[in-house]
């Protein structure tokens, strides 16, 4: 059942600053299309001035300071790649957009501006066909994939199965395994995540928490971190790639953030439909990259303001680098942040 | 308390490393403690500590040393210990003990497998780390020791029995602490720190410290004290004792090195063991023993935020913050800097392993004899010797020489106009700062910092000179007859008539000329073996010169998105049909940088990729290769003719060298 919270918030985490400011990285807006806009020193952001919306808005990021200098990532490498499958595939940021029900048009654009940069796409839709040599930046449904030949599969990034038949869990694994395709195990945000173990012992590659399922019981935030400390105490973490998916994901920030609760990649969706508006595959493409290169940017404006040089290595999981203010603390504390002021 | 919620305490520091080589004789304490003592200022009253790491120490029981707060608590560490089953207990008792003090050392030695007291020690220190400290284990190596506590390296050293005739060992590591954000009221928070056989000492802060912990709470360790430079002991020996790893391996996942250049067989290990690599600031020492052999290493960060020089003599390899810390024990000694995010490597039976850089370069040792009645800076304070240096001056002398220098800080600084400062030895960190007119001479080798914010005359370097050489350089002139280290002649300036000028004989480490925003910056790359500059040169840079005698690659200007993307991106181009299979092709041959995108691409497509190297914070720059024109001659050839005289080289070489071909380097 669909937490009926989950949804209420969900509409209204589009606040007309974050819907502006999307606008303006890709471009459909203003004069500085990929651009990071930088601002001053004091917040305009959540918990402390806008009321927070979701359990990301509590959540800050605790900087670097005096004796671990911030990184300036205008004159300095932050590298903003992630190797997802245990190496097979390399994301040059780790963004993975769902391309569902995207209409055609807008689902072409972002599927080359994904190719183009190196990142991903996640299909479960119908037909297939127009994913015709994109195939590199897309992973694909095993819905959609249906009597799909192993030569064709090999082209696909990955495969994606769905949590609700173990015996079809296993076979793609091992079908994957045969064919040496990553298989990603789409699984909702529910309480037991004992699933995500036996399917990381039967050989997925990735577990994809997807907060747009039905049967989610819990906030992306709280299941995500849960299953990254799962595998962790089991020691299987680096045996798989997590991806975070919610169609609520707004920007930089919020993926930053989910990456900090153990993501290593982030799949959005509504985020690409609200930054680009409408026009040709052309100017659609080019907002999606213009969107993409700005957010990427602002992600590295983070990760260098808290001193990390690297999301890969450095990010991932990294609780320490964050404090949450306000948060009701059983939630905090199954998110393993610790409150701000501590130090 | 929850492990997972461990508070944080960090540091900065100095360090130390000594290791004999195979043949000669062992190293005294005393030795450690003279050369970490001659960078007090570095540290605090807040911590300190050694670690000796010795071959003939037996190896055939454990040496567990833990902090007690009260008997009571060395009882609960024994009894933890006895009962633990494959744990045998052959001798226990205090260190030393001295009632007035908080913890004391209480030592078992224990026999076992190495893997089960590992055990035992993390599940007992989980039991003395609660709401309340009632102790620590801090070290339980065969070869290893560990003696820290709270005070300066003297304190620790003379109530550990380490000052006048104490210990001597193989390996030596020590450090001096400046706690920034954390208590040092505690020894348990004193470096070094060890696991195992390993013995670690760190100056820096480190932003992986999360990640790290992560990984080794992954590894199944419990209990942490809560500095960062406790996991890097962890990682170690996780990665070498548990995973089998080689101790090259594991020093290559630890400093992070950049995905466009590694190894694809570390990239795979990164993966495997993602979580075990440090990021953020780190100058790490290491001390290890297998049983077999002693290694010294030593770590560096990608960026190198913090100091670190190797040495090398005939008896000794050593690791320091400062250079003058290795004269101090060996004044003639072969001293060098390790690359930022590589490694150094020695061991006591095979020697150097790794020397930290591709080119190994040093400036040779000149010696610091012909005292003819300047001051003798032999032990001075550095306030001490600043003060004779400033009490002569107003006493009107226009000529001042020092002998001996070794380590002493911020000579030159505050002098009149007119002065010339004559220094044998190594001046310490930021020598020459603010200088408005005086000249500076030193017959050696210079440390970090030279001629910060100088406005005026002129820094003569015999030798080579480390990081940050020339920072905000805005008049004068700095002339190094050998090689400099990362960031040199970062955020020169020039204002009218006033243009400075930083000449290196040698070559140059990374971010050269980083944030330049006026003057003039030569590599001259003399007697260097392939490119004389590192990464990232000019990044961010707005205005000034830059020439670099012969070819650099392209791909190291600036900040470039990796290779990678760049491919990527040039494989949609193909495959929208915006470029061809030809044009594609020479440009991956090429490289990735964006002279080469432009020398291949117009139009669209050029437009098209242009956005992954444009940025609206920095400007364009311009990278010609050729021979210099009649203008480049004027304005460089003045600055050479000077170097040339300085140095007294051949003046047809001059000649030669002003024909060759340059990089030239400046914004569009």
């Amino acid at each position: 059942m669909v937490s009926r919270v989950r949804q209420e918030e969900a509409r209204k985490v589009w606040s007309e600053r974050r819907i502006k400011h999307l606008q303006s990285l890709a471009g459909a807006t203003g004069k500085s299309p990929a651009e990071a806009v930088i601002e001053s020193m004091g917040a305009t952001s959540p918990p402390l001035v806008e009321e927070p919306k979701v359990i990301l808005d509590y959540i800050v990021s605790d900087g670097a300071q005096v004796t671990r200098p911030s990184i300036d990532p205008y004159r300095e490498p932050i590298e903003t790649h992630i190797h997802l499958f245990s190496g097979k595939v390399r994301l040059s940021m780790p963004f993975i957009a769902k391309l569902d029900d995207l209409d055609e048009g807008l689902g072409r654009a972002v599927l080359r501006a994904s190719y183009n940069l190196g990142t991903l796409t996640y299909y479960r839709g119908g037909g297939r066909g127009w994913l015709d040599g994109y195939e590199e930046a897309v992973l694909i449904d095993v819905d959609t994939a249906s009597g799909m030949g192993g030569e064709e599969a090999r082209r696909y990034a990955g495969l994606v199965v769905g949590h609700n038949s173990g015996e079809r869990i296993r076979f793609t694994a091992a079908f994957g395994r045969m064919l040496g395709i990553p298989v990603v195990l789409r699984h909702p945000t529910s309480r037991n995540l004992n699933q995500i173990i036996h399917a990381t012992l039967s050989g997925v590659s990735g577990i994809m928490l997807d907060e747009d399922m039905d049967e989610g019981e819990e906030d992306l935030e709280v299941s995500l971190s849960e299953a990254d400390t799962l595998l962790k105490e089991k020691g299987l973490r680096n045996r798989v790639s997590i991806i975070a998916s919610s169609r609520r994901v707004r920007g930089a920030d919020d993926i930053f953030k989910l990456m900090g609760l153990g993501a290593d990649a982030v799949c959005f969706r509504d985020m690409v439909q609200v930054a680009v508006g409408e026009g040709d595959l052309e100017t659609l493409q080019d907002r999606v990259e213009c969107l993409y290169l700005g957010l990427q940017k602002e992600v590295k404006l983070l990760a260098g303001a808290a001193g990390v040089s690297s999301l890969y290595t450095t990010l991932i999981g990294n609780r320490e680098l964050f404090r949450a203010i306000n948060l009701d603390p059983s939630i905090r504390k199954r998110l393993r942040i610790k409150p701000g002021g501590v130090g | 308390m929850n492990p997972w919620e461990t508070p944080i305490h960090k540091s900065g520091c100095g360090v130390l490393g000594i290791l004999r080589k195979s043949g000669a004789g062992k190293i005294p304490s005393e030795q450690a403690l003279t050369a970490i003592e001659c960078v007090r200022y570095r540290g605090s009253r807040l911590g300190a500590g050694f670690a000796s790491i010795d071959l003939d120490r037996g190896g055939s029981a454990f040496k567990v040393k833990a902090f007690v707060d009260s008997m009571e608590t060395a009882e609960l560490v024994d009894k933890l210990l006895s009962e633990r089953q494959g744990i045998r207990i052959v001798e226990r008792g205090y260190e030393d003990y001295d009632p007035g003090r908080r913890f004391n050392t209480w030592v078992t030695w224990v026999r076992g497998e190495a893997d089960t007291v590992s055990q035992a020690v993390s599940e007992i220190n989980q039991v003395l780390w609660g709401e309340r400290i009632r102790g620590r284990i801090y070290s339980w190596g065969r070869f290893v020791d560990v003696f820290k506590g709270v005070g300066y390296p003297r304190d620790v050293a003379e109530s550990c029995m380490l000052a006048k005739g104490g210990v001597e060992a193989d390996l030596w590591i020590a450090h001096t602490r400046q706690p920034t954000n954390s208590p040092g009221i505690y020894p348990v928070w004193s470096h070094p720190f060890s696991s195992h056989e390993w013995a670690v000492v760190h100056n820096g802060d480190i932003s992986s410290f999360g990640a790290n912990m992560e990984f080794l709470l992954m590894s199944g360790v419990r209990s942490f004290v809560g500095t960062d430079s406790e996991v890097i002991a962890y990682l170690l020996d996780h990665l070498t004792r548990r995973e089998g790893l080689g101790i090259e391996e594991a020093a290559q996942l630890l400093c992070n090195p950049y995905d466009n250049l590694c190894p694809p067989h570390i990239r795979r290990l990164i993966t495997r063991y993602r979580g075990a690599q440090l990021d953020g600031p780190f100058t790490v020492v290491a001390g290890y023993s297998d049983g077999r052999d002693v290694y010294l290493l030593a770590l560096t960060d990608r960026s190198k935020f913090r100091p670190i020089v190797v040495g090398e003599d005939e008896e000794r390899f050593y690791v320091a913050s400062e250079e003058a810390q290795i004269r101090a024990l060996s004044p003639g000694a072969r001293v060098w800097t390790v690359e930022p995010g590589r490694y150094f490597l020695a061991s006591l039976r095979r020697g150097l392993i790794d020397p930290g850089r591709d080119s190994l370069v040093a400036a040779p040792y000149l010696g610091n004899d012909g005292w003819d009645g300047g001051i003798d800076a032999e032990g001075m304070d550095y306030r001490r010797l600043n003060d004779e240096i400033r009490r002569r001056v107003e006493a009107g002398e226009r000529r001042i020489k020092v002998f001996n220098v070794r380590g002493q800080r911020y000579l030159g600084v505050g002098l009149p106009p007119g002065v010339k400062l004559e220094i044998h030895g190594v001046p310490g960190n930021c020598l020459g700062n603010f200088n408005e007119g005086v000249e500076i001479e030193v017959y050696g080798n210079a440390q970090d910092d030279v001629g910060d914010t100088m406005h005026a005359g002129r820094i003569i370097i015999h030798g080579d000179a480390r990081d940050v050489i020339g920072q905000a350089l805005q008049g004068g002139m700095i002339l190094v007859k050998g090689n400099v280290g990362n960031r040199a002649a970062i955020q020169m300036r020039e204002y009218m008539d006033r243009r400075p000028y930083l000449i290196v004989g040698g070559r140059a480490d990374d971010y050269f000329g980083e944030y330049m925003a006026g003057g003039v910056a030569v590599i001259l790359g003399l007697g260097v073996k392939g490119e004389p500059v590192g990464k990232h040169v000019a990044t961010g840079m707005v205005g000034g010169r830059i020439y670099i005698r012969g070819r650099i690659s392209e791909e190291k200007v600036g900040l470039q998105p990796p290779r990678q993307d760049v491919e990527r991106y040039l494989k949609g181009l193909l495959k929208e049909g915006l470029i061809t299979p030809q044009t594609y092709q020479k440009r991956i041959e090429e490289g990735a940088s964006f002279k080469a995108v432009e020398r291949h691409l117009t139009g669209k497509p050029l437009k098209r990729i242009w956005r992954l190297f444009e940025n609206k914070h920095t400007k364009q720059l311009e990278i010609e290769y050729r021979k210099l024109t009649s203008e480049d001659i004027e304005l460089i050839k003045p600055a050479l003719t000077e170097f040339w005289k300085t140095f007294n080289l051949p003046p047809n070489l001059l000649q030669q060298t002003l024909n060759q071909e340059y990089t030239i380097i400046h914004p569009r």
